[in-house]
Protein backbone atom coordinates (compact mmCIF):
# COMPACT_ATOMS: atom_id res chain seq x y z
CA UNK A 1 0.00 0.00 0.00
CA UNK A 2 0.85 3.86 -0.53
CA UNK A 3 1.36 4.48 3.02
CA UNK A 4 3.19 1.63 3.78
CA UNK A 5 5.98 2.76 0.96
CA UNK A 6 5.70 6.01 1.88
CA UNK A 7 6.47 4.73 5.49
CA UNK A 8 9.22 2.80 4.93
CA UNK A 9 11.08 5.21 2.62
CA UNK A 10 11.54 7.39 5.90
CA UNK A 11 13.00 4.65 7.88
CA UNK A 12 15.53 3.94 5.21
CA UNK A 13 16.63 7.93 5.39
CA UNK A 14 17.44 7.21 8.69
CA UNK A 15 19.56 4.28 8.38
CA UNK A 16 21.55 5.54 5.53
CA UNK A 17 24.04 2.53 5.72
CA UNK A 18 21.07 -0.34 4.89
CA UNK A 19 19.93 1.76 2.51
CA UNK A 20 21.04 1.50 -1.48
CA UNK A 21 18.93 -1.84 -2.28
CA UNK A 22 16.14 -1.16 0.72
CA UNK A 23 15.42 2.12 -1.22
CA UNK A 24 15.34 0.56 -4.66
CA UNK A 25 12.93 -1.97 -3.73
CA UNK A 26 10.69 0.72 -1.39
CA UNK A 27 10.98 3.93 -3.88
CA UNK A 28 10.43 2.25 -7.33
CA UNK A 29 7.66 1.39 -9.33
CA UNK A 30 7.41 -1.44 -11.84
CA UNK A 31 8.96 0.12 -15.19
CA UNK A 32 7.04 -3.11 -16.96
CA UNK A 33 3.83 -4.65 -16.87
CA UNK A 34 2.40 -8.32 -18.30
CA UNK A 35 -1.27 -9.52 -17.88
CA UNK A 36 -2.12 -12.99 -18.23
CA UNK A 37 -5.87 -13.84 -18.73
CA UNK A 38 -9.28 -13.93 -21.21
CA UNK A 39 -11.68 -12.30 -22.90
CA UNK A 40 -12.41 -10.35 -19.94
CA UNK A 41 -9.30 -8.60 -19.85
CA UNK A 42 -9.57 -7.77 -23.13
CA UNK A 43 -12.53 -5.60 -22.64
CA UNK A 44 -14.76 -7.74 -24.73
CA UNK A 45 -17.95 -6.10 -25.56
CA UNK A 46 -17.20 -3.40 -22.92
CA UNK A 47 -18.68 -0.30 -25.12
CA UNK A 48 -21.19 -2.89 -26.35
CA UNK A 49 -19.56 -3.36 -29.75
CA UNK A 50 -19.14 -7.14 -30.02
CA UNK A 51 -15.15 -7.35 -30.58
CA UNK A 52 -11.65 -6.85 -28.03
CA UNK A 53 -11.89 -3.43 -26.64
CA UNK A 54 -8.51 -3.78 -25.12
CA UNK A 55 -8.72 0.55 -24.45
CA UNK A 56 -11.65 -0.48 -22.06
CA UNK A 57 -9.55 -3.56 -20.09
CA UNK A 58 -9.41 -3.30 -16.13
CA UNK A 59 -6.29 -3.98 -16.97
CA UNK A 60 -4.45 -3.10 -19.82
CA UNK A 61 -7.09 -0.54 -21.17
CA UNK A 62 -5.96 3.19 -21.66
CA UNK A 63 -9.70 4.96 -20.91
CA UNK A 64 -10.10 7.67 -18.48
CA UNK A 65 -13.40 5.84 -18.03
CA UNK A 66 -11.44 2.97 -16.86
CA UNK A 67 -8.65 4.39 -14.69
CA UNK A 68 -6.81 0.43 -15.23
CA UNK A 69 -4.08 -0.52 -13.62
CA UNK A 70 -1.91 0.29 -16.38
CA UNK A 71 -2.94 3.62 -16.31
CA UNK A 72 -2.95 4.22 -12.68
CA UNK A 73 0.89 2.48 -12.50
CA UNK A 74 1.46 5.14 -16.01
CA UNK A 75 0.08 8.17 -13.34
CA UNK A 76 2.90 7.13 -11.07
CA UNK A 77 5.72 5.95 -13.17
CA UNK A 78 4.84 7.85 -16.83
CA UNK A 79 8.02 5.57 -18.76
CA UNK A 80 5.97 2.25 -18.15
CA UNK A 81 5.50 -0.32 -20.24
CA UNK A 82 3.04 -2.97 -20.74
CA UNK A 83 3.07 -6.94 -22.03
CA UNK A 84 -0.70 -7.83 -22.67
CA UNK A 85 -0.75 -11.46 -23.52
CA UNK A 86 -4.37 -11.86 -22.39
CA UNK A 87 -6.98 -14.20 -25.04
CA UNK A 88 -10.34 -14.06 -26.01
CA UNK A 89 -11.89 -17.94 -24.52
CA UNK A 90 -8.61 -18.98 -22.93
CA UNK A 91 -8.71 -21.01 -19.75
CA UNK A 92 -6.32 -21.38 -16.62
CA UNK A 93 -6.54 -25.33 -17.10
CA UNK A 94 -7.33 -26.01 -21.46
CA UNK A 95 -6.23 -25.09 -25.06
CA UNK A 96 -3.07 -23.86 -26.25
CA UNK A 97 -3.54 -19.77 -24.94
CA UNK A 98 -4.15 -21.17 -20.98
CA UNK A 99 -2.00 -19.45 -17.83
CA UNK A 100 1.00 -21.87 -18.94
CA UNK A 101 0.96 -20.43 -22.27
CA UNK A 102 0.84 -17.37 -21.86
CA UNK A 103 3.19 -16.83 -19.45
CA UNK A 104 5.78 -18.49 -21.45
CA UNK A 105 4.74 -15.88 -24.05
CA UNK A 106 5.60 -13.10 -20.93
CA UNK A 107 9.09 -14.96 -19.98
CA UNK A 108 9.58 -15.08 -24.13
CA UNK A 109 10.34 -10.87 -23.86
CA UNK A 110 13.71 -9.86 -23.83
CA UNK A 111 12.35 -7.77 -20.73
CA UNK A 112 10.77 -9.51 -18.16
CA UNK A 113 8.05 -7.69 -16.29
CA UNK A 114 8.10 -6.97 -12.59
CA UNK A 115 4.49 -6.88 -11.94
CA UNK A 116 1.95 -9.47 -13.43
CA UNK A 117 -1.54 -9.73 -13.14
CA UNK A 118 -3.58 -13.05 -13.78
CA UNK A 119 -7.36 -13.63 -14.26
CA UNK A 120 -8.10 -16.88 -15.59
CA UNK A 121 -11.22 -19.31 -14.62
CA UNK A 122 -14.92 -17.72 -16.64
CA UNK A 123 -14.11 -20.37 -19.17
CA UNK A 124 -12.84 -22.84 -17.49
CA UNK A 125 -16.39 -23.30 -16.27
CA UNK A 126 -18.71 -22.10 -18.85
CA UNK A 127 -16.57 -24.50 -21.03
CA UNK A 128 -17.69 -28.01 -19.30
CA UNK A 129 -20.06 -29.75 -20.78
CA UNK A 130 -23.78 -30.01 -19.13
CA UNK A 131 -24.68 -33.19 -17.31
CA UNK A 132 -27.83 -34.43 -17.13
CA UNK A 133 -26.90 -35.89 -13.73
CA UNK A 134 -27.94 -35.23 -10.87
CA UNK A 135 -24.35 -32.43 -10.28
CA UNK A 136 -24.48 -29.99 -12.91
CA UNK A 137 -20.68 -29.44 -12.30
CA UNK A 138 -19.54 -33.27 -12.71
CA UNK A 139 -17.50 -32.03 -15.86
CA UNK A 140 -16.00 -29.05 -14.58
CA UNK A 141 -12.01 -30.03 -13.53
CA UNK A 142 -11.10 -30.60 -10.44
CA UNK A 143 -10.01 -28.18 -8.22
CA UNK A 144 -6.17 -29.48 -7.96
CA UNK A 145 -6.61 -30.09 -11.95
CA UNK A 146 -6.90 -26.27 -11.89
CA UNK A 147 -4.37 -25.37 -9.06
CA UNK A 148 -1.98 -28.29 -11.11
CA UNK A 149 -2.47 -25.68 -14.53
CA UNK A 150 -1.82 -22.12 -12.34
CA UNK A 151 1.26 -23.77 -10.68
CA UNK A 152 2.85 -24.67 -14.24
CA UNK A 153 1.94 -20.86 -15.01
CA UNK A 154 4.03 -19.94 -11.89
CA UNK A 155 6.39 -22.04 -12.81
CA UNK A 156 6.95 -20.47 -16.10
CA UNK A 157 7.04 -17.17 -14.57
CA UNK A 158 9.24 -18.08 -11.45
CA UNK A 159 11.78 -18.85 -13.98
CA UNK A 160 11.88 -15.41 -15.47
CA UNK A 161 10.73 -12.56 -13.55
CA UNK A 162 13.01 -10.70 -11.53
CA UNK A 163 13.43 -11.25 -7.79
CA UNK A 164 10.74 -9.36 -5.75
CA UNK A 165 8.71 -9.32 -8.57
CA UNK A 166 4.70 -9.25 -8.19
CA UNK A 167 1.85 -11.47 -9.19
CA UNK A 168 -1.14 -10.42 -8.68
CA UNK A 169 -3.93 -13.09 -8.53
CA UNK A 170 -8.00 -12.29 -9.21
CA UNK A 171 -10.06 -14.47 -8.41
CA UNK A 172 -12.67 -15.18 -11.16
CA UNK A 173 -16.57 -14.07 -11.27
CA UNK A 174 -19.43 -16.41 -9.93
CA UNK A 175 -20.81 -16.87 -13.62
CA UNK A 176 -24.30 -17.88 -11.97
CA UNK A 177 -24.87 -14.40 -10.05
CA UNK A 178 -23.56 -12.84 -13.78
CA UNK A 179 -27.02 -14.91 -15.67
CA UNK A 180 -28.84 -13.36 -12.39
CA UNK A 181 -27.85 -10.10 -13.71
CA UNK A 182 -28.31 -10.61 -17.23
CA UNK A 183 -31.87 -11.76 -16.56
CA UNK A 184 -32.22 -8.64 -15.18
CA UNK A 185 -31.23 -6.94 -17.74
CA UNK A 186 -33.06 -7.87 -20.44
CA UNK A 187 -35.72 -10.25 -21.82
CA UNK A 188 -33.81 -10.94 -24.96
CA UNK A 189 -30.60 -11.67 -22.89
CA UNK A 190 -32.08 -15.42 -22.81
CA UNK A 191 -32.48 -15.61 -26.55
CA UNK A 192 -28.76 -14.24 -27.27
CA UNK A 193 -26.88 -16.89 -24.74
CA UNK A 194 -29.11 -19.29 -26.77
CA UNK A 195 -27.91 -18.22 -30.34
CA UNK A 196 -24.36 -17.35 -29.44
CA UNK A 197 -23.81 -20.45 -27.01
CA UNK A 198 -22.91 -18.02 -24.13
CA UNK A 199 -21.94 -19.64 -20.81
CA UNK A 200 -24.28 -22.49 -21.78
CA UNK A 201 -23.18 -24.77 -18.18
CA UNK A 202 -25.15 -21.95 -16.49
CA UNK A 203 -27.85 -20.36 -19.35
CA UNK A 204 -29.02 -23.58 -20.34
CA UNK A 205 -29.87 -24.48 -16.57
CA UNK A 206 -33.26 -23.56 -15.44
CA UNK A 207 -33.17 -24.77 -11.88
CA UNK A 208 -31.61 -22.38 -9.32
CA UNK A 209 -30.74 -24.88 -7.27
CA UNK A 210 -28.02 -26.29 -9.86
CA UNK A 211 -27.00 -23.15 -10.61
CA UNK A 212 -25.97 -22.43 -7.03
CA UNK A 213 -23.81 -25.82 -7.21
CA UNK A 214 -22.25 -24.02 -9.92
CA UNK A 215 -21.37 -20.81 -8.11
CA UNK A 216 -20.49 -22.93 -5.00
CA UNK A 217 -17.94 -24.75 -7.77
CA UNK A 218 -16.91 -21.43 -8.46
CA UNK A 219 -15.89 -20.80 -4.74
CA UNK A 220 -14.17 -23.93 -4.72
CA UNK A 221 -11.89 -22.84 -7.43
CA UNK A 222 -11.38 -19.88 -5.78
CA UNK A 223 -10.45 -20.68 -2.32
CA UNK A 224 -8.00 -23.94 -3.72
CA UNK A 225 -6.63 -21.12 -5.68
CA UNK A 226 -6.22 -18.67 -3.07
CA UNK A 227 -4.23 -21.63 -1.04
CA UNK A 228 -2.29 -21.93 -3.79
CA UNK A 229 -1.57 -18.15 -4.02
CA UNK A 230 -0.57 -17.96 -0.04
CA UNK A 231 1.66 -21.54 -0.52
CA UNK A 232 3.39 -19.47 -3.12
CA UNK A 233 4.04 -16.08 -1.66
CA UNK A 234 5.25 -18.23 1.68
CA UNK A 235 7.30 -20.51 -0.41
CA UNK A 236 6.13 -22.98 1.87
CA UNK A 237 5.25 -25.05 -1.26
CA UNK A 238 9.13 -24.77 -2.23
CA UNK A 239 9.10 -23.29 -5.56
CA UNK A 240 9.37 -19.54 -5.08
CA UNK A 241 13.08 -19.47 -4.95
CA UNK A 242 12.56 -15.94 -6.87
CA UNK A 243 11.09 -14.33 -3.89
CA UNK A 244 8.18 -13.80 -5.96
CA UNK A 245 5.58 -11.71 -4.41
CA UNK A 246 2.05 -13.00 -4.61
CA UNK A 247 -1.07 -11.78 -3.99
CA UNK A 248 -4.83 -12.02 -4.95
CA UNK A 249 -8.30 -10.08 -4.58
CA UNK A 250 -9.82 -13.31 -2.58
CA UNK A 251 -11.13 -13.10 1.26
CA UNK A 252 -13.91 -15.48 1.25
CA UNK A 253 -17.19 -16.33 -0.16
CA UNK A 254 -20.53 -14.77 -0.24
CA UNK A 255 -21.92 -17.73 1.85
CA UNK A 256 -19.10 -17.09 4.32
CA UNK A 257 -20.17 -13.31 4.24
CA UNK A 258 -17.61 -12.00 2.19
CA UNK A 259 -19.60 -10.65 -0.20
CA UNK A 260 -18.11 -7.78 -2.69
CA UNK A 261 -14.42 -8.15 -1.03
CA UNK A 262 -13.38 -9.24 -4.59
CA UNK A 263 -14.48 -10.19 -7.77
CA UNK A 264 -15.24 -13.62 -7.34
CA UNK A 265 -17.35 -12.75 -4.59
CA UNK A 266 -19.49 -9.63 -6.40
CA UNK A 267 -22.78 -9.30 -6.56
CA UNK A 268 -23.39 -8.65 -10.13
CA UNK A 269 -26.05 -6.38 -11.40
CA UNK A 270 -27.36 -5.23 -14.65
CA UNK A 271 -25.64 -2.30 -15.21
CA UNK A 272 -22.78 -3.75 -15.18
CA UNK A 273 -22.84 -5.98 -17.85
CA UNK A 274 -22.81 -5.09 -21.79
CA UNK A 275 -25.87 -5.21 -23.75
CA UNK A 276 -24.33 -7.45 -26.29
CA UNK A 277 -23.89 -11.00 -24.65
CA UNK A 278 -25.30 -10.14 -21.35
CA UNK A 279 -22.54 -11.59 -19.71
CA UNK A 280 -19.01 -9.49 -20.36
CA UNK A 281 -18.23 -6.23 -17.58
CA UNK A 282 -18.98 -3.11 -20.02
CA UNK A 283 -17.55 0.14 -18.94
CA UNK A 284 -19.02 0.83 -15.40
CA UNK A 285 -17.82 -3.22 -14.82
CA UNK A 286 -14.74 -2.93 -15.87
CA UNK A 287 -14.08 0.08 -13.90
CA UNK A 288 -15.10 -2.04 -10.89
CA UNK A 289 -12.41 -4.21 -11.39
CA UNK A 290 -9.94 -2.28 -11.85
CA UNK A 291 -10.69 -0.57 -8.65
CA UNK A 292 -10.77 -4.13 -7.08
CA UNK A 293 -7.60 -4.95 -8.98
CA UNK A 294 -5.72 -1.82 -7.56
CA UNK A 295 -6.76 -1.91 -4.13
CA UNK A 296 -5.29 -5.38 -3.72
CA UNK A 297 -1.80 -4.47 -5.81
CA UNK A 298 0.50 -4.26 -3.40
CA UNK A 299 1.02 -0.75 -4.54
CA UNK A 300 -2.26 0.51 -4.94
CA UNK A 301 -5.03 1.93 -2.54
CA UNK A 302 -8.49 1.74 -1.54
CA UNK A 303 -10.93 -0.63 -0.06
CA UNK A 304 -13.02 -2.77 -1.81
CA UNK A 305 -16.73 -2.05 -1.06
CA UNK A 306 -15.80 1.98 -2.49
CA UNK A 307 -15.16 -0.39 -5.98
CA UNK A 308 -18.26 -2.14 -6.36
CA UNK A 309 -21.53 -1.01 -6.92
CA UNK A 310 -23.53 -2.60 -4.51
CA UNK A 311 -27.18 -1.73 -6.14
CA UNK A 312 -29.96 -4.53 -6.17
CA UNK A 313 -30.74 -6.02 -9.37
CA UNK B 1 -13.98 -22.02 -29.95
CA UNK B 2 -16.13 -24.34 -27.28
CA UNK B 3 -14.11 -26.97 -25.45
CA UNK B 4 -16.67 -29.18 -25.28
CA UNK B 5 -15.19 -31.77 -22.34
CA UNK B 6 -17.68 -34.64 -23.35
CA UNK B 7 -16.01 -34.32 -27.04
CA UNK B 8 -12.50 -35.81 -27.40
CA UNK B 9 -11.49 -34.96 -30.28
CA UNK B 10 -8.35 -37.05 -30.93
CA UNK B 11 -6.82 -35.55 -33.79
CA UNK B 12 -7.66 -32.43 -33.52
CA UNK B 13 -5.56 -32.17 -30.11
CA UNK B 14 -2.73 -34.02 -31.49
CA UNK B 15 -3.00 -31.37 -33.83
CA UNK B 16 -2.83 -29.07 -31.52
CA UNK B 17 0.37 -30.57 -30.00
CA UNK B 18 2.67 -28.52 -32.75
CA UNK B 19 4.96 -31.08 -32.43
CA UNK B 20 8.67 -30.64 -33.36
CA UNK B 21 9.04 -33.88 -34.94
CA UNK B 22 12.35 -35.65 -34.37
CA UNK B 23 14.14 -36.49 -37.67
CA UNK B 24 14.09 -40.03 -38.20
CA UNK B 25 17.96 -40.58 -38.65
CA UNK B 26 19.11 -41.60 -35.53
CA UNK B 27 15.62 -41.31 -33.84
CA UNK B 28 15.14 -44.76 -31.55
CA UNK B 29 12.91 -46.47 -32.60
CA UNK B 30 11.67 -44.43 -36.12
CA UNK B 31 9.51 -45.31 -38.08
CA UNK B 32 12.23 -45.69 -40.81
CA UNK B 33 13.80 -48.55 -38.81
CA UNK B 34 10.81 -50.19 -38.71
CA UNK B 35 10.35 -50.23 -42.46
CA UNK B 36 12.18 -51.27 -45.72
CA UNK B 37 11.14 -48.13 -47.50
CA UNK B 38 9.24 -44.99 -47.27
CA UNK B 39 6.76 -45.63 -49.49
CA UNK B 40 6.25 -49.29 -48.08
CA UNK B 41 3.91 -51.17 -45.96
CA UNK B 42 4.51 -50.94 -42.46
CA UNK B 43 6.64 -53.46 -41.25
CA UNK B 44 6.01 -56.20 -38.18
CA UNK B 45 7.76 -54.50 -36.10
CA UNK B 46 6.12 -50.94 -36.48
CA UNK B 47 2.39 -52.44 -36.83
CA UNK B 48 2.87 -53.87 -33.49
CA UNK B 49 3.65 -50.38 -32.34
CA UNK B 50 1.06 -48.46 -33.61
CA UNK B 51 -2.32 -49.30 -31.81
CA UNK B 52 -4.28 -46.42 -33.57
CA UNK B 53 -3.91 -46.55 -37.31
CA UNK B 54 -4.90 -44.78 -40.00
CA UNK B 55 -6.18 -46.84 -42.81
CA UNK B 56 -3.79 -47.02 -45.93
CA UNK B 57 -1.23 -45.43 -44.31
CA UNK B 58 2.58 -46.50 -45.22
CA UNK B 59 5.77 -46.55 -43.38
CA UNK B 60 6.80 -43.08 -43.70
CA UNK B 61 3.23 -41.76 -42.91
CA UNK B 62 4.56 -42.48 -39.35
CA UNK B 63 7.10 -40.71 -37.30
CA UNK B 64 8.48 -40.24 -33.90
CA UNK B 65 8.45 -37.38 -31.48
CA UNK B 66 10.37 -36.92 -28.52
CA UNK B 67 7.73 -35.06 -26.23
CA UNK B 68 7.27 -34.30 -22.37
CA UNK B 69 3.43 -34.41 -20.61
CA UNK B 70 2.68 -32.60 -17.81
CA UNK B 71 -0.40 -34.41 -16.06
CA UNK B 72 -2.46 -31.30 -14.79
CA UNK B 73 -4.73 -33.42 -13.53
CA UNK B 74 -8.11 -35.56 -13.69
CA UNK B 75 -11.46 -35.67 -13.27
CA UNK B 76 -13.16 -38.86 -12.98
CA UNK B 77 -16.39 -39.70 -12.07
CA UNK B 78 -17.90 -42.61 -9.95
CA UNK B 79 -18.49 -44.81 -13.05
CA UNK B 80 -14.99 -44.92 -13.58
CA UNK B 81 -15.43 -42.74 -16.64
CA UNK B 82 -14.31 -38.81 -16.48
CA UNK B 83 -11.01 -37.59 -18.42
CA UNK B 84 -7.59 -36.42 -17.65
CA UNK B 85 -6.12 -33.48 -18.72
CA UNK B 86 -2.12 -33.27 -20.55
CA UNK B 87 -0.22 -30.19 -21.23
CA UNK B 88 2.26 -31.01 -23.87
CA UNK B 89 5.09 -29.16 -22.16
CA UNK B 90 6.80 -27.59 -25.49
CA UNK B 91 3.91 -24.91 -25.74
CA UNK B 92 1.16 -26.01 -22.85
CA UNK B 93 -1.18 -26.81 -25.26
CA UNK B 94 -3.32 -29.26 -23.40
CA UNK B 95 -5.41 -32.22 -24.71
CA UNK B 96 -8.28 -33.94 -22.54
CA UNK B 97 -8.42 -37.52 -22.82
CA UNK B 98 -10.92 -40.19 -21.47
CA UNK B 99 -9.89 -44.02 -21.04
CA UNK B 100 -9.35 -45.33 -24.10
CA UNK B 101 -8.22 -42.23 -25.85
CA UNK B 102 -5.02 -42.04 -27.50
CA UNK B 103 -1.90 -39.67 -26.30
CA UNK B 104 -0.64 -40.56 -29.93
CA UNK B 105 -0.55 -43.43 -32.09
CA UNK B 106 1.15 -45.93 -29.63
CA UNK B 107 0.34 -44.72 -26.23
CA UNK B 108 -3.40 -45.33 -25.23
CA UNK B 109 -5.15 -44.12 -21.89
CA UNK B 110 -5.77 -47.29 -20.25
CA UNK B 111 -7.31 -46.30 -16.51
CA UNK B 112 -7.64 -42.68 -15.00
CA UNK B 113 -8.12 -42.33 -11.32
CA UNK B 114 -8.15 -39.24 -8.74
CA UNK B 115 -4.44 -39.99 -8.44
CA UNK B 116 -2.93 -40.41 -12.01
CA UNK B 117 -3.28 -42.04 -15.24
CA UNK B 118 -2.05 -44.98 -16.57
CA UNK B 119 -0.95 -45.18 -20.39
CA UNK B 120 -1.17 -48.14 -21.91
CA UNK B 121 1.61 -48.95 -25.08
CA UNK B 122 2.75 -51.93 -27.32
CA UNK B 123 5.67 -52.31 -24.32
CA UNK B 124 3.41 -52.17 -21.35
CA UNK B 125 2.40 -49.92 -19.24
CA UNK B 126 3.30 -46.29 -17.69
CA UNK B 127 1.59 -44.67 -14.61
CA UNK B 128 1.49 -40.96 -14.13
CA UNK B 129 0.55 -38.86 -10.81
CA UNK B 130 -0.77 -35.75 -11.41
CA UNK B 131 1.34 -32.68 -11.61
CA UNK B 132 4.33 -35.18 -12.23
CA UNK B 133 6.07 -34.81 -15.85
CA UNK B 134 6.81 -38.04 -18.60
CA UNK B 135 8.62 -38.35 -21.85
CA UNK B 136 7.36 -40.49 -24.41
CA UNK B 137 8.81 -41.64 -28.05
CA UNK B 138 5.40 -40.28 -29.19
CA UNK B 139 4.22 -41.93 -32.88
CA UNK B 140 2.12 -39.70 -35.04
CA UNK B 141 1.13 -40.03 -38.44
CA UNK B 142 1.64 -37.16 -40.23
CA UNK B 143 -2.09 -36.15 -40.69
CA UNK B 144 -2.14 -35.84 -36.74
CA UNK B 145 0.68 -32.96 -37.66
CA UNK B 146 -0.57 -31.01 -40.11
CA UNK B 147 -1.90 -28.27 -38.31
CA UNK B 148 -0.24 -26.23 -35.42
CA UNK B 149 -1.87 -23.86 -32.83
CA UNK B 150 0.83 -20.42 -32.78
CA UNK B 151 -1.19 -18.95 -29.85
CA UNK B 152 -3.64 -16.39 -29.92
CA UNK B 153 -5.95 -17.75 -32.53
CA UNK B 154 -3.24 -18.13 -34.94
CA UNK B 155 -2.75 -21.80 -36.84
CA UNK B 156 -0.51 -23.26 -38.95
CA UNK B 157 -1.80 -25.60 -41.86
CA UNK B 158 -0.16 -27.71 -44.33
CA UNK B 159 -2.23 -27.37 -47.10
CA UNK B 160 -0.87 -30.35 -49.12
CA UNK B 161 -1.39 -32.50 -46.09
CA UNK B 162 -5.20 -31.19 -45.56
CA UNK B 163 -5.74 -31.41 -49.25
CA UNK B 164 -4.86 -35.66 -48.04
CA UNK B 165 -7.27 -35.26 -45.22
CA UNK B 166 -9.73 -34.03 -47.20
CA UNK B 167 -9.33 -36.83 -49.66
CA UNK B 168 -9.63 -39.35 -47.63
CA UNK B 169 -12.41 -38.22 -44.44
CA UNK B 170 -13.86 -35.03 -46.16
CA UNK B 171 -14.73 -32.37 -44.24
CA UNK B 172 -16.09 -34.78 -41.20
CA UNK B 173 -18.43 -33.16 -39.33
CA UNK B 174 -22.31 -32.07 -39.24
CA UNK B 175 -24.23 -28.79 -38.61
CA UNK B 176 -27.11 -26.84 -37.96
CA UNK B 177 -27.79 -23.20 -38.61
CA UNK B 178 -29.40 -21.01 -36.15
CA UNK B 179 -30.76 -17.25 -36.82
CA UNK B 180 -32.17 -14.49 -34.27
CA UNK B 181 -32.37 -10.52 -33.88
CA UNK B 182 -29.30 -9.52 -32.20
CA UNK B 183 -29.71 -7.12 -28.98
CA UNK B 184 -27.96 -4.35 -30.60
CA UNK B 185 -27.79 -2.33 -33.98
CA UNK B 186 -24.32 -3.07 -33.62
CA UNK B 187 -25.43 -7.37 -34.31
CA UNK B 188 -28.53 -6.81 -36.29
CA UNK B 189 -30.08 -10.38 -37.33
CA UNK B 190 -27.24 -13.05 -36.42
CA UNK B 191 -26.54 -16.92 -37.87
CA UNK B 192 -24.63 -19.05 -36.34
CA UNK B 193 -23.93 -22.41 -37.83
CA UNK B 194 -23.29 -24.80 -34.97
CA UNK B 195 -21.42 -28.07 -35.43
CA UNK B 196 -23.56 -31.02 -33.97
CA UNK B 197 -21.22 -33.64 -34.71
CA UNK B 198 -17.42 -33.70 -35.42
CA UNK B 199 -15.43 -36.67 -36.97
CA UNK B 200 -12.01 -37.07 -35.25
CA UNK B 201 -10.95 -37.58 -38.41
CA UNK B 202 -11.77 -35.02 -41.03
CA UNK B 203 -9.98 -31.69 -42.06
CA UNK B 204 -12.70 -29.62 -39.69
CA UNK B 205 -11.53 -31.80 -36.43
CA UNK B 206 -7.65 -30.71 -37.43
CA UNK B 207 -8.58 -27.36 -38.03
CA UNK B 208 -9.16 -27.47 -34.34
CA UNK B 209 -13.20 -27.08 -34.61
CA UNK B 210 -15.59 -29.51 -32.37
CA UNK B 211 -18.47 -29.79 -31.69
CA UNK B 212 -20.49 -27.28 -30.14
CA UNK B 213 -18.23 -24.90 -32.04
CA UNK B 214 -19.96 -21.94 -33.40
CA UNK B 215 -18.92 -20.39 -37.35
CA UNK B 216 -19.93 -17.40 -38.85
CA UNK B 217 -18.25 -15.96 -41.45
CA UNK B 218 -15.47 -18.03 -44.23
CA UNK B 219 -12.76 -15.01 -45.44
CA UNK B 220 -15.55 -12.33 -44.25
CA UNK B 221 -18.50 -14.23 -46.31
CA UNK B 222 -21.75 -15.58 -43.91
CA UNK B 223 -21.44 -19.22 -43.98
CA UNK B 224 -24.54 -21.55 -44.18
CA UNK B 225 -25.17 -25.18 -42.47
CA UNK B 226 -24.15 -26.50 -46.46
CA UNK B 227 -20.85 -24.92 -46.59
CA UNK B 228 -18.76 -27.02 -44.13
CA UNK B 229 -16.78 -28.74 -47.58
CA UNK B 230 -16.06 -25.00 -48.26
CA UNK B 231 -14.72 -24.50 -45.40
CA UNK B 232 -12.24 -27.39 -45.43
CA UNK B 233 -11.81 -26.69 -49.45
CA UNK B 234 -10.06 -23.40 -48.28
CA UNK B 235 -7.90 -24.96 -45.81
CA UNK B 236 -6.20 -26.75 -48.35
CA UNK B 237 -4.75 -23.90 -50.60
CA UNK B 238 -1.27 -23.66 -49.66
CA UNK B 239 0.26 -20.31 -50.04
CA UNK B 240 -3.22 -18.37 -48.70
CA UNK B 241 -4.49 -17.06 -45.56
CA UNK B 242 -7.87 -18.04 -44.07
CA UNK B 243 -10.03 -16.21 -42.01
CA UNK B 244 -12.80 -17.97 -39.96
CA UNK B 245 -15.56 -15.96 -38.16
CA UNK B 246 -16.13 -17.59 -35.03
CA UNK B 247 -18.85 -17.12 -32.15
CA UNK B 248 -18.20 -17.36 -28.60
CA UNK B 249 -19.88 -16.15 -25.89
CA UNK B 250 -21.86 -13.59 -27.77
CA UNK B 251 -19.05 -12.11 -29.49
CA UNK B 252 -17.59 -12.88 -32.96
CA UNK B 253 -13.76 -13.36 -32.94
CA UNK B 254 -11.27 -14.48 -36.31
CA UNK B 255 -9.13 -17.55 -36.50
CA UNK B 256 -6.25 -17.16 -39.11
CA UNK B 257 -5.00 -20.24 -40.55
CA UNK B 258 -1.54 -19.83 -42.45
CA UNK B 259 -2.05 -22.38 -45.12
CA UNK B 260 1.90 -23.27 -46.07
Amino acid sequence: MRLKKLGCTLVVATVASVTVSIVASAGTYPTRLANAGDSISQGWDADDVPHSQVKYSWVQGTSSVIDSIYSRYKALAPKITQDPESVFGAEMVGGGDNFAAQASRICANKTPPQHVTVLFGANDVCNAAQSDGPDPTVNMYAPATFTGAFDAGMEELESCLPTGATIEVISMPRVDQVYVAGMAKSSWCPEIWSIATVCTLVTSEPDPARRALIGAAVDTYNQALADDVAAWNSNSNGKNTAGLKVVTDWKGSIANGFTDTSLGSHLFNASEINTVDCFHPNEAGQAELACNGWVNDPDGSGVESACFTQEGN
Amino acid sequence: MKTSRNAFVVSALLALAACASTSLVGCSGSAEDSASSSGSALSSALSAQVLHAVPNAVASDYHFTTQTFRLFGTTPNADGGGFATFADKSNWSTRHVAVGDWLSRNYQVASITKSGVTLRSATGTTSLKSGKETTINALYHRFDTASSYQGKNVWTVDGKTFADIHTQFGAGATADERTGTGPTAAIGTMTTVVLTSVDTDGVLAHAGLQEGSVLVALNGTQLHKGDLDTVATALTKSGTTVSLTVSEHGAQHTVTYNVD
